[in-house]
């Protein structure tokens, strides 16, 4: 939110402004805690991001508590903003940040952790957890770089680990039921907000990283270990197990600007337990659950009316694999179709029935299918346990191309463990055949048309996945596979594109760091980072000094293959699969084996039993069986 | 083939893009329409094709940060409609200062109801300057209507030229300042059509020039907002 005189002066203005349907604004002086949900990039990429408006929905249905909204202005904004000496201030009632009960910030990737700071500075907090005072916000990260939060430790008062509905409303719960030398910000001294830190340490799936302590092992990498015997070893994710019961958005802010994802969504589920080894999302969301298509036809109809928008989305990892997903797209057809409202499913996998089932989704218009096979080789598909063979795509593109699509995106990963140079041209034969494919099936005109997106993104090592001990390939590898593609991807339907190395290698050192990296990321935003995951302003010399400055390596750390013995940072973090099953995967990654999907088979013993005592929580059906 | 062509129905929408949401582009604009009246539930007629959108057209653009009173849209309905019920339907999905003013519904054979128009009406609030008086503004401005010519630089994508807007410099006078603490302001009538366009910033730009001349220096005037009070014809 910006005065209207600089509202003059900056890019796309109109994403400033607020006041759009749906917010939902509460009198400060009629709510007892209020807070902040903040996604640290611009407003037009936070307006996209469901997960911010269930965690709206879940404050704001409750009575005596509001959210609000922030997003990180545009550089051009904040400049101005710093000139001026006007802070970052919520969307709904323009309150400065550091006024706010609770500051929620969602850490979705490593490249917007300097945002985090970027944002806490300018909302006037101070940006070190040690240096607040009991005046200032709690300030509680979530999302997926909450499964390590150690590079951030020292910037937060507590994370939030896991799925965010129920964490929030212990928390809501506690904050407003608190003793007066609690409760007052404006009396509460340093003392009683580290008692306050404590009691909201007690709440399942928060850790709060000053409550651990970090020595330096042999390797001289930070493991925290907790500081008394009130705090447990490894803090477990919290898993909301029934997904009807968790409030969602059913009617959604709109934005006046154009958003990354401009639509009203339904989460039909959340989890996946295909297990690709190199996925950090099949790991640590499991296990697989749905809401029930009642429920999603409701939430369906009611944020279409409450919008007005003409497409609905399907969120899961993996759409087709909702049990009864037929009857669901038949269903919301019925309904929404009469008012020109088309439903979308943006993840696919690759099989013909998928594709019949993105056809009956876009019986006329047909946009680009996307589909990731994600290596090129049998072999080292096998390795990560992507279950997919050459016959199962090219069967489920030719469908694609006698269906209609003219335009197929491809994903692959490059820098896989074990990969070598024939991996890869395997990548480009594939792409290859897709292309004969093309022109086998595909009419004269229509094979004029045909484009073939190719996306390469280098491998990037997460924590909770059997690859957490493998490196990033070094970059003289990634560059000469790089060739090897260009090489032999030459048709000029194939579009090529592949990821930046550069940025690549901050994501992996980052993402597999320990609590030395706050100083790095603190160091790093002091030169000037911020807004990494946007090329321009991603200045890897800048960061490479970064590390450089507190002793450290960016390419030896991202590079590091870490012992499987030795105890790591995010070890502090249960996330419930164990290291035993983490490392037989990884002993079947190198045989080659795959491993099927619990869904569909006997339970593989992956530890969620622990956290979901009756884990899997339906048994479902797999799928709907290919004809 | 002969015949007739069918009767088309149409609601004829006046809005107005004021205070913070002069900040919306066109585009944005017609996405806000859009979903206002899907979610008004109107009968909206779509087109034909592969991909069908809702027949609703604009008048001339409004520029990001250009304020508007009486802005127009058509609406092509699929059944006639009264006006009022239109309206009922319409006003409670926009925020007030991106509001519906009016409502009109005719029926008939034409396509387009809302082109034509000739004439724009303006008025362009100044930050306050305490070295320009309303006086100064004053003689410019009955210097600019004096002028036989008045010649601004206009570029386009493709090309820099010279054109003469005083043809297009239909009305303009100044006025108070509307509060204590606003600046004076400049209302003016402009032509629209092509050959004789004049847009409010080449004026500003020419009384610049005047005033800057007079009081041999550089004189600035700083505009907080140009608001489009109408369209004629």
């Amino acid at each position: 939110m910006l005065p209207e005189k600089l509202l003059d002066q900056v890019e796309t203005p109109a994403r400033y402004i607020g006041g759009e349907r749906n917010q939902v604004v509460k009198p400060p002086s009629e709510v007892d805690v209020r807070v902040a949900l903040c996604y640290p990039d611009t407003y037009e990429v936070g307006m996209s991001h469901a997960g911010l408006f269930v965690l709206y929905e879940t404050v704001n249905q409750r009575g005596n508590v509001a959210a609000e909204r922030v997003f990180l202005p545009w550089v051009d904004a904040i400049a101005l903003m710093r000139a001026e000496g006007i802070p970052l201030r919520s969307y709904e009632t323009q309150t400065t940040l550091s006024d706010f009960d609770v500051v929620g910030i969602t850490l979705q990737h490593e490249l917007t952790l300097t945002n985090v700071l970027e944002l806490l500075d300018l909302g006037g907090i101070p940006i070190r957890s040690e240096d607040r005072t009991g005046a200032d916000p709690l300030v509680i990260g979530g999302g997926p770089c909450a499964f390590n939060p150690e590079p951030m430790a020292d910037f937060f008062d507590l994370f939030a680990v896991g799925d965010g509905e129920p964490v929030l409303q212990d928390l809501l719960d506690l904050l407003t039921d608190l003793p007066d030398e609690l409760d007052r910000r404006e009396t509460r001294d340093r003392e009683a907000r580290e008692r306050l830190i404590l009691r909201c340490a007690a709440i399942d799936g928060i850790y709060a990283p000053a409550c651990y302590g970090t020595d330096p092992d042999s390797r001289g990498m930070l493991i925290p270990t907790p500081r008394d015997d009130g705090c447990p070893q490894a803090v477990a994710r919290r898993v909301a197990v029934d997904l009807d019961a968790q409030p969602w958005p059913t009617r959604p802010v709109v934005p006046w600007v154009e958003a990354v994802h401009d639509r009203a969504e339904v989460e039909i589920m959340r989890g996946c337990t295909r297990g690709c080894r190199f996925c950090q999302a099949g790991m640590v969301y499991r296990p697989a659950r749905e809401r029930s298509p009642e429920t999603l036809m409701e939430q369906a109809s009611s944020a279409i009316a409450a919008t007005g928008y003409d497409e609905l989305s399907l969120l899961s990892l993996n759409c087709p694999d909702y049990s009864r997903i037929s009857e669901l797209i038949d269903c919301l057809h019925a309904e929404l179709a009469e008012d020109r409202v088309s439903v979308a499913m943006p993840s696919l996998r690759i099989d013909t029935f998928s594709v019949a089932l993105a056809d009956r989704l876009q019986r006329v218009r047909k946009s680009g299918l996307t589909l990731a096979p994600e290596a090129g080789s049998q072999r080292l598909r096998n390795a990560i346990n992507k279950n997919v063979t050459q016959e199962d795509l090219l069967r489920a593109v030719a469908a694609a191309f006698r269906a209609g699509w003219q335009r197929v995106k491809l994903y692959f990963m490059m820098g896989l463990p074990g990969e070598t140079d024939d991996d890869v041209r395997a990548i480009a034969s594939l792409v290859n055949e897709v292309l004969a494919l093309g022109r086998r099936e595909l009419s004269r005109s229509g094979y004029g048309r045909l484009k073939i997106g190719v996306s390469v993104n280098a491998f990037i090592p997460k924590p909770h996945t059997p690859f957490q001990w493998s490196g990033l390939a070094d970059e003289e590898t990634l560059r000469r596979r790089r060739a090897l593609l260009y090489e032999h991807l030459t048709d000029r339907r194939i579009q090529l594109s592949v990821s930046d190395f550069e940025a690549a290698q901050l994501e992996a050192a980052l993402a597999r760091g320990d609590r030395r990296l706050c100083e790095v990321i603190e160091g790093a935003w002091r030169a000037g980072a911020v807004f990494d995951a946007w090329s321009e302003s991603f200045d890897a010399e800048r960061w490479r000094d970064a590390f450089g400055d507190c002793g450290l390596d960016m390419r030896h750390l991202a590079a590091a293959e870490l012992a499987t013995d030795a105890a790591l940072p995010w070890d502090v973090i249960d996330a419930g699969v164990t290291r035993e099953y983490l490392l037989r995967e990884l002993a079947h990654a190198r045989q080659g084996e795959i491993t099927p999907d619990c869904r569909a088979n006997d339970c593989l013993g992956c530890g969620m039993a622990r956290l979901v005592p009756d884990c899997p929580p339906v048994r479902w059906e797999m799928g709907d069986a290919e004809s | 083939m002969s015949g007739r062509p069918p009767i088309r129905h149409f609601a004829i929408v006046t809005f107005r893009k004021t205070d913070r949401f002069r900040f919306l582009s066109h585009l944005d604009i017609n996405r806000a329409i859009d979903r206002a009246v899907r979610r008004a539930g109107l009968p909206v007629k779509y087109s034909e094709g592969y991909n069908p959108s809702a027949r609703i057209g604009y008048t001339s653009a409004l520029p990001v940060g250009g304020a508007g009173e009486r802005e127009l849209c058509q609406i092509e309905l699929e059944r006639p409609m009264g006006a009022d019920e239109v309206h009922r339907a319409m006003a409670p999905q926009l925020p007030e200062k991106l509001g519906i003013v009016g409502v009109e519904t005719i029926s008939s054979e034409k396509r387009k109801h809302i082109s034509g128009h000739t004439r724009a009406e303006y008025e362009i609030e100044l930050r306050p300057a305490p070295e320009t008086t309303m006086e100064d503004l004053r003689g410019a401005v009955g210097e600019l209507l004096d002028a036989g010519s008045l010649e601004v630089v206009r570029e386009t994508k493709s090309r820099v030229r010279k054109v003469d807007i005083r043809p297009g410099l239909h009305e303009l006078s100044v006025l108070e300042p509307r509060t204590a603490d606003a600046g004076p302001r400049l209302q003016m009538t402009l032509a629209l059509q092509q050959d004789r366009l004049a847009k409010p910033s080449e004026v500003i730009e020419c009384l610049e020039r005047r005033l800057s001349s007079e009081n041999g220096r550089e004189v600035r005037l700083d505009v907080r907002v140009v608001t489009r009070l109408g369209l004629s014809s």
